[in-house]
């Protein structure tokens, strides 16, 4: 009854909360989620701080050890939480919890120690750490079926958390490691055994619940084919979006790619069971529970929907991010089904086309297309179209897609500025000459031939007769004529890029397309003489705007394995260097360690960083304009005075022969013009000290 | 099937690292460890006098392990010994240049006795008028003093900090060149023989002017941190030759003209300069080795 009490009014806030807002005004506004509310403290608490260990709960790990042990996952869980890819308060964040305290309604004592995070990437996966932290991928967010999947996803890792797997590994692992003929396998099994307890124990908390036992299963299809795209869907003519441009169906290959999956895999290798093991241990555990209930969703179906959909946008979002173009422009052939002419899917499709075009007419179309033979299901007919397609036609489909999405808002400097640049890149297309393009589109020339077929006969019937035409027909034929000669191509489907352009060939837009397609480049950067690259190269850098500081990552190893003791001392002693260096003034600190940092800044940190990665994987600094988020970017830009990113790495090791060595590199990021200053000759043969890491830290203050 | 390799934490973990590895273009720039582009030295040096310890072609009979020196204390008692080493003292300035060089100025200081002959004596016969060997041979044994020099030695370096580490770092490779200048030490009292003091002027030839050598040298340093300005350096130079500067001599000129000095004191000096060139010339390229320890600051 009390059960039924608390599902009930759960039920009934979350309808509350979740018509507060209209899903169609969330997606059609929709921008990169983002956290809010306030900064939780794990992102800045130090587990290795003694005045804070909760001595019961590592109770798996000898006092000796514990010290070590709370290092080592101190130092993984920092990883995590520094990569700017965690979220919180968002309603992905906010549902994860909730389905998270149902799932625990029953152990409130245990709830009360755990923390639920999203994390931002593709990668379909869940993780808990210590003190009780689960992650939840966006990526695995957006494969999921329903609720109740997602909730047995939950219980798995709450499972890890109660059975204290963590903590049994490390002693386990670290006794075997002691072994000298150890085996991958032998570790691996470790884990495997861990897999299959809490999966064990994820069916009970998942069953007290009550959820289905069917969705159990289920979620180790989604599991097994989370490789693939987060839907299935054949390729159609809506994917170019422009029913009156003719793409040929030969481009794409007549079948996709078989789904090569099978459940079972040969595990040895992995961490986790294969899937018919583990379906197989848990169907023994789902017969052992009676009681099972129907439930699928305790929350309203459509929240979940809603949630997933932020998932999937934001799955698009990382494709897009990381350069992996097919499959972007697939996520949004996908969501465009559901959200159609969504601003911020067009905005990913142009740029993505931008880009594509840029590494085909720079002659790296390989690395669009790169992996096309391991693609499997549908896009993998998407990645052959692309393979087939030459640089050329690339170029002119490019300008047509981005014609088609400029025509949707003319008003947007960011199309505008887009369409410009792809007709001018035109001038890159070997063997094109723009005033060959025809002026009819290929299914109007088809028209047209056929028509003219049809009055080819005809004339002849009535040719005799021409005498006896009115003036009026007369003047028809005479035009049929002259329409007919504009198309001088054969009407073959290596030929449909000449047609892609009529309309922009027609009247005042021609003016228009070929002043663009001859515009001078604005700027053009002569070589410079060799003098002069010579003095350019002694000109000292010197930092001389704001700096923001948003990365340093520092390890020790020592032999080849990670000495976390020493990498965690590494980290205070580059803290204390930076403390004592750096300028306070100009000086944007954007980690994580100072604990004082709000959510709004965490935000900028977080967008400096998917910044960051997309500059790191653009071909060229050109396409830094076409940036998704460059507004946002900008304003962030404008507030500071010629920003500049400054990431710090450090590592230390010994050789096989020698003595300790410390190294590190320095980068700062101009992030007005892109340009990378590097320094990345720091290396002094010593330990980790107050001299060795200072010097490197130095590296980056001295230039300030 | 590749559900297992998506659901690797590892690689969560790698995210970040990628983020902070992958940049689309960078060039290098000088930087050194510090900002020290400034490095002074002070150094000892050692050489050990192996070649010229043994019999050379300078003069007669063996000198035994070391140099041999002879002078006269206060009391005039005549002290000997084999010098094994040299001590040489050196302040040196390097400035870093490139990102791994380094250009600067040395300057030595060595009190230096040239190698003398122990034993060395000359069975001095006496011929009579008409030709004929008479009985009395005299033996002259040599007593007069070893000349001391004060050597200076200013040289021009240039330097390459040798391996990955930065700049100024563990191993430095450099050349040198420079004038080596050896002058009489006109502070001490030179003696024929205990009994018979001479001035500088009966002592050796152009006892007021220097003697110069060009030299090349080729060395190594190993500068070990002991605080972030201040190292250890331990390393070791090698003589690559050079040049005699002003007149040359030939010949050998294997004894002192002193022992002429019995015939005519009036016109003869114990030291004559073309012997004392050509033994500091030969003293000067024969050195091939030096050892060096010091402490350098570098800012």
């Amino acid at each position: 009854m009390m059960n039924l009490k608390v599902n009930l009014s759960i039920l009934l806030f979350s309808l509350f909360s979740f018509f507060c807002f209209s899903q169609n005004d969330f997606f059609e506004n929709y921008q990169a989620v983002s956290s809010k509310g306030e900064m939780p403290s794990v992102f800045s608490q130090a587990l290795v701080d003694e005045s804070g260990i909760d001595y019961d709960y590592y109770s798996e790990v000898s006092d000796e050890k514990l010290m070590e042990y709370l290092q080592y996952n101190h130092y993984g869980l920092r990883s995590i939480m520094g990569s700017g890819k965690i979220l919180y308060g968002d309603p992905m964040s906010e549902f994860v919890n909730k389905v998270a305290s149902k799932l625990m309604q029953g152990q409130p004592d245990k709830y009360q120690h755990l923390q639920f995070f999203l994390l931002k990437t593709n990668y379909t996966n869940a993780l808990c750490m210590e003190p009780g932290v689960i992650f939840i991928t966006t990526g695995l967010l957006a494969q999921l079926e329903n609720e109740a999947q997602l909730a047995y996803i939950l219980a798995h890792e709450i499972s890890h958390y109660i059975e204290k797997h963590f903590q049994r590994s490390y002693v386990e692992a670290g006794e075997d490691i002691h072994r000298s003929n150890i085996s991958y396998e032998d570790l691996t099994h470790i884990s495997k055994e861990h897999e299959f307890e809490a999966d064990k124990g994820g069916v009970k908390i998942y069953h007290e619940a009550g959820y289905n036992f069917e969705d159990i299963v289920n979620v180790f299809s989604v599991l097994m084919y989370s490789y693939l795209p987060f839907d299935e869907v054949e390729i159609d003519s809506t994917f170019f979006g422009n029913e009156t441009v003719y793409i040929p169906s030969s481009l794409f290959p007549e079948k996709a790619n078989p789904i090569l999956s099978f459940e079972e895999y040969d595990d040895r290798k992995s961490t986790h069971p294969n899937i018919k093991r583990r379906t197989e241990a848990i169907i023994s555990e789902i017969d052992k529970l009676a009681g099972w209930k129907q439930n699928k969703h305790f929350f309203d179906e459509s929240e979940f929907l809603f949630v997933r959909d932020i998932a999937r946008f934001e799955f698009v979002r990382n494709d897009f991010l990381e350069n992996n173009f097919i499959e972007a422009l697939y996520g949004i052939y996908l969501l465009e089904k559901k959200y159609p002419n969504n601003e911020f899917l067009m905005n990913i499709k142009a740029s993505t086309w931008i880009q594509m075009s840029d590494y085909y007419l720079n002659n790296r179309k390989t690395n669009v297309v790169r992996g096309e033979k391991n693609k499997e299901g549908n896009i993998s007919r998407l990645y052959g179209f692309f393979s087939n397609l030459d640089s050329r036609d690339m170029g002119l489909l490019t300008v047509r897609m981005i014609e088609d999405i400029y025509n949707t808002n003319p008003s947007s400097p960011l199309y505008k500025e887009m369409r410009e640049f792809a007709i001018h890149q035109l001038n890159k297309a070997r063997g094109l000459d723009v005033k060959t393009l025809e002026r009819l589109s290929f299914y109007e020339a088809l028209a047209l031939n056929v028509e003219e077929n049809m009055e080819k006969s005809d004339t002849l019937e009535v040719e005799d007769a021409e005498g006896e035409l009115s003036k009026y027909d007369k003047i028809r034929n005479l035009q049929r004529q002259q329409s007919s000669s504009k198309t001088v191509r054969e009407l073959v489907d290596e030929n449909f890029a000449y047609f892609l352009l009529s309309d922009l060939l027609e009247g005042e837009k021609r003016e228009e397309f070929l002043e663009i397609y001859n515009r001078k480049e604005e700027v053009v950067e002569e070589t410079p003489s060799r003098s002069k690259r010579k003095k350019s190269k002694k000109e000292k850098f010197k930092a001389e705007g704001n700096v923001i500081f948003i990365g340093a990552f520092f390890q020790v190893t020592s032999g080849g394995q990670l000495d976390v003791g020493k990498s965690i001392e590494f980290e205070r002693l580059a803290n204390e260097a930076i403390e004592e260096q750096m300028p306070k003034g100009r000086f944007d600190d954007f980690r994580l360690i100072s604990g004082e940092m709000t959510t709004k800044e965490y935000n900028e940190y977080c967008q400096l960083v998917d910044y960051f990665n997309f500059v790191g994987e653009i071909r060229s600094e050109d396409m830094v304009r076409f940036y998704v988020d460059k507004e946002r970017m900008e304003s962030f830009l404008e507030k500071r005075n010629n920003p500049l990113l400054l990431l710090i790495d450090g590592e230390s090791f010994k050789p096989r022969k020698g003595r300790n060595v410390v190294r590190g590199s320095v980068q700062f990021i101009d992030l007005k013009n892109n340009q990378v200053h590097s320094f990345s000759n720091y290396r002094v043969s010593m330990k980790v000290n107050k001299t060795s890491v200072g010097g490197l830290i130095y590296e980056a203050a001295s230039k300030l | 099937m590749k559900q297992h390799q998506n659901y690797n934490m590892k690689k969560i973990i790698l995210l970040f690292l990628l983020i902070l590895f992958i940049v689309p273009s960078s060039f290098g720039q000088k930087s050194f460890f510090y900002g020290q582009k400034n490095i002074f030295s002070v150094n000892a040096r050692l050489s050990p006098r192996l070649f010229h310890i043994q019999n050379d072609n300078l003069g007669a009979g063996t000198s035994g392990h070391g140099t041999y020196y002879q002078n006269y204390d206060e009391n005039g008692r005549l002290k000997s010994g084999n010098q094994q080493v040299n001590l040489m003292l050196n302040v040196s300035y390097l400035r870093m240049v490139g990102r791994k060089t380094g250009i600067g100025l040395e300057f030595n200081y060595q009190k230096h006795h040239l190698t003398n002959h122990k034993e060395l004596e000359y069975d001095y016969i006496h011929y009579d008028v008409d030709g004929y060997v008479g009985n009395n041979v005299v033996i002259d044994e040599f007593t007069a003093s070893t000349p001391v020099f004060n050597m200076y030695e200013v040289k021009l370096i240039a330097g390459t900090f040798l391996g990955p580490n930065i700049a100024p770092g563990n191993h430095l490779f450099h050349y040198g060149v420079g004038f080596r200048s050896y002058s009489l030490d006109q502070n001490r009292q030179y003696y024929y023989d205990k009994d018979t003091p001479v001035t500088h002027r009966q002592f050796m030839a152009g006892y007021d002017s220097n003697i110069m050598f060009l030299r090349f040298t080729v060395g190594y340093t190993y500068r070990l941190l002991l605080t972030k300005n201040l190292s250890l350096d331990i390393g070791s130079d090698f003589n690559l030759g050079g040049a005699i500067m002003g007149e040359t001599y030939s010949g050998n000129n294997s004894f002192p003209q002193g022992y002429f000095y019995f015939e005519n004191k009036a016109n003869n000096v114990i030291y004559d300069r073309p012997y004392v060139k050509n033994r500091l010339g030969k003293e000067t390229f024969s050195s091939m080795i030096y050892f060096r320890a010091g402490l350098s600051f570098a800012i």
